[in-house]
């Protein structure tokens, strides 16, 4: 029986190459652009870096040099020190975590219906869903801040979680991620002994860990980098989120530019590692969905 | 017949938390998080979990203890 | 065991406002250990007659009855059934062997040590145990193939259902697969139903073949006898390759004969006698296979010219299109060997002993060529 497995070379060879001087000249040009691009977006960030870990002094008598003469680290312990940040670093996390696990199972859930599920008014929920996301959050601000205060939750982080979880966006992923699943791998764990809640939970969650990890990304960065909303809910600072806090530092520190650019910097860091962590699921979920047919 | 603002008293309770007092909400929320990542990363093999959700439990373990220490947290404030 | 008795299913699909009938009150009846094809074009019913018997489909009415028990409204799971899919729908995020355990983890209760030695020894059986540890995405589809097919095996059921599984393998691999699941079902002997849209696939496979069209069923039988013994000219165009030719004729009935523009054909007494008990109108269809078309180079008493238009030759055979001035194009297969030029004319006789006659407006067959004399012997000895 086992004749032929050494088959996995087949249609594997790498795709032909166009020769010819013009190929460079195009590929120059792709390259260019895309080095001004990400330049314009890491200098901005790069000089905050460098401003940063200058004395608070020297910040604008050395504005041409880049390179801090002497490198310091004394605005991140001065704003360490002067204000709650662990605090607020702690609450963002604790708002990012809790939104973001049940954003993705509510989204996963309702995709997973809204895609292979049969059900009466199926086309009509879906359309309510994307629906919602035309509204412009600003417009139903003060609505929200009425509701919640009538459930007695103003100033809690129970409101600014509830707003945040089961997004329509996400909704919208999931549901196009799981349209490109085959009604056949539904029909084989059926054939296996599945119940429905069993297709989900074991085959088809796992099956959509690439969706999953770039929705738990992007809501992430999503809810870390949440300001409007917090900032209206939240009327005790103890309870403030990271951005939140900061944008009250603006104001209060507007001569201290080195604690300020510290501060981004510190903010931004969570989001950076997210998605460096997410690079590599990526990768993987790639490898995984690489199933023929 | 209990009215919506009685029902409303303990999420309000332990939705809020001050400078220096445990954070109910992050010892539910973390708690929580924590157990349902912990049973797709160490329990269920379907999930193939990698690295990161392995750690990402641990770190969501000290989360939720750091929650209930709060007040007695090792740095300065 | 594992007999299988369908019976009168029918399956509709409601759209809006129109209903489709996929299957039309389909009757078969499979028996145990058998190998048995369902063929048709796409859209004759045959996949959702094949997933309604996996309990996939629920049929709008009629009964499946799996040994004698009816399991018309019981779920997939309990059916004691393997479905092989056409993609093999192999679970991406596990390995070939979770993929071969999981129908025993979730469906049985069987204890993990024996779970992994079904498993071993069915990999082991298939040459896949190197394949194991690997993912789906790792595999070849010609390996895949193997791994999907291992899972329906591992789980030793009553009934394969087989959907078009070797429609994504490159030509070369499916001729070996084909010839690899036969004997993979002989040793098994586990009753089988293979759902495909090739012919050729299904002449060698089936222990049976059941041809389907538009919802119904055509004709059962063993592929010799739908291909020598056609129902009708549904199944005698379906089965063959290249198709049978038909030509549009009518019979007089003063000199009983078949009268075409070019050609009129005199029937013996017997094929005569035969029209009369079909009690047929005078439209009539004449069926010949190319290659039992005779060539001549001298005109006989029963050939009539005809002039060749393209020749095609692959070799052993050619085959030799020409037309009867009615629009449609006909074939001749003649020995490789014989060259023909086109442009020339030839004569061509159609023997007696091997046309078909069908009903011109039902299709139903009246007359068949008689059957070849090895198949009657085997017919009698078996």
């Amino acid at each position: 029986m086992s004749t032929d497995l050494d088959l996995s070379g087949e249609d594997r060879t790498g795709t032909g190459r166009a020769t010819g001087t013009g190929q460079y000249v195009v590929k120059a040009l792709a390259h260019g652009i895309l080095i001004v691009a990400s330049a314009l977006a890491i200098i901005p960030f790069a000089y905050a870096l460098l401003t940063s870990l200058k004395p608070e002094e020297k910040i604008f008598s050395t504005m041409a040099q880049i390179i801090p003469a002497e490198p310091t680290v004394m605005n991140y312990v001065n704003i360490w020190m002067q204000n709650p940040l662990d605090r607020w670093i702690f609450n963002s996390l604790l708002l990012s975590a809790g939104v973001v696990f049940f954003t993705l199972l509510l989204d996963s859930l309702a995709g997973y219906a809204l895609a292979k599920g049969d059900f009466k008014g199926q086309r009509f929920v879906y359309l309510l869903v994307v629906g919602t996301l035309i509204v412009p959050p600003q417009a139903i601000v003060v609505p929200l801040y009425i509701e919640m205060s009538q459930f007695k939750l103003v100033n809690t982080y129970w409101a600014v979680m509830f707003l945040y979880i089961a997004n329509p966006f996400g909704v919208f992923m999931m549901r196009q991620f799981f349209l490109s699943v085959p009604d056949s791998y539904l029909e084989a764990a059926r054939m296996d002994g599945c119940s429905t809640l069993q297709i989900y939970t074991r085959i088809m969650l796992p099956m959509a860990k690439p969706a999953l990890s770039s929705l738990a990304v992007f809501t992430f960065t999503f809810i870390w980098g949440a300001f409007l909303w917090p900032l209206i809910i939240l009327s005790d600072s103890a309870m403030y989120p990271l951005q939140v806090g900061l944008a009250g530092l603006t104001g209060q520190y507007s001569s201290q530019w080195g604690q300020l650019m510290a501060a981004a910097i510190i903010a931004a860091l969570p989001v950076i590692t997210a998605y460096l962590l997410a690079q590599k699921t990526f990768m993987e979920g790639i490898a995984l969905t690489g199933s023929k047919g | 017949m209990i009215s919506p603002a009685t029902l409303a008293i303990v999420p309000l309770k332990i939705g809020t938390a001050g400078l220096n007092e445990p954070v109910w909400t992050g010892v539910i929320v973390f708690g929580f998080v924590t157990l349902a990542i912990g049973y797709l990363a160490f329990v269920r093999r379907e999930f193939g979990a990698g690295i990161v959700l392995k750690l990402g439990t641990v770190l969501l373990f000290l989360l939720t203890l750091l929650s209930y220490f709060w007040p007695s947290r090792p740095w300065p404030h | 065991m594992g007999k299988l008795d369908i019976r009168d299913l029918r399956k509709e699909f409601s759209d809006s406002d129109n209903v489709i009938v996929a299957v039309d009150d389909l009757n078969i009846d499979v028996k145990d250990g058998e190998f048995i094809v369902f063929v048709g074009p796409s859209g004759c019913g045959k996949s959702t007659t094949l997933r309604c018997i996996a309990g996939l489909e629920l049929p709008t009415s009629g009964t499946i009855l799996l040994n004698d028990d009816d399991i018309t409204n019981q779920s997939a799971t309990n059916r004691d059934m393997a479905m092989v899919f056409q993609n093999y729908a192999l679970y991406p995020h596990m390995t070939a062997r979770e993929n071969m355990s999981f129908g025993l983890r979730m469906g049985t209760d069987l204890p993990k040590d024996e779970i992994n030695e079904r498993v071993q020894d069915t990999a082991e059986m298939m040459g896949i145990e190197e394949l194991l540890e690997k993912h789906p995405g790792e595999l070849s589809g010609g390996q895949q193939q193997r791994v999907a097919l291992g899972r329906s095996i591992v789980r030793e059921p009553e009934v394969f259902l087989m959907d078009e599984p070797l429609s994504n393998l490159d030509a070369k691999l499916r001729t070996t697969m084909r010839t690899e699941l036969q004997e993979l079902q002989q040793r098994l002997g586990v009753t089988t139903i293979y759902v495909t849209h090739d012919q050729t696939e299904a002449m060698t496979m089936g222990d049976r073949v059941a041809i389907l069209n538009d919802g119904r069923l055509q004709q059962i039988g063993t592929p010799l006898e739908c291909y020598h013994e056609p129902a009708n000219e549904f199944v005698a165009g379906f089965i063959g390759s290249p198709s049978m030719n038909f030509i549009d004729v009518s019979m007089r009935s003063d000199t009983e004969e078949l009268v075409h523009d070019r050609f009129t054909y005199p029937l013996s007494p017997e094929t005569q006698s035969l029209i009369a008990d079909a009690g047929a109108s005078d439209r009539l269809t004449l069926g010949i296979r190319p290659e039992d078309i005779g060539v001549v180079v001298e005109e006989t008493a029963s050939s009539f010219p005809v002039t060749v238009q393209v020749v095609e030759p692959l070799g052993e055979v050619s085959y030799v299109y020409f037309n009867l001035g009615d629009g449609t194009t006909y074939t001749v297969s003649v020995d490789g060997d014989v060259l023909i030029e086109e442009g020339t004319t030839v004569h061509i006789e159609f023997p007696e002993d091997k046309i078909h006659l069908f009903d011109g407006k039902t299709g139903t067959a009246i007359k068949n060529r008689t059957a070849p004399k090895e198949m009657a012997l085997d017919q009698q000895s078996v």
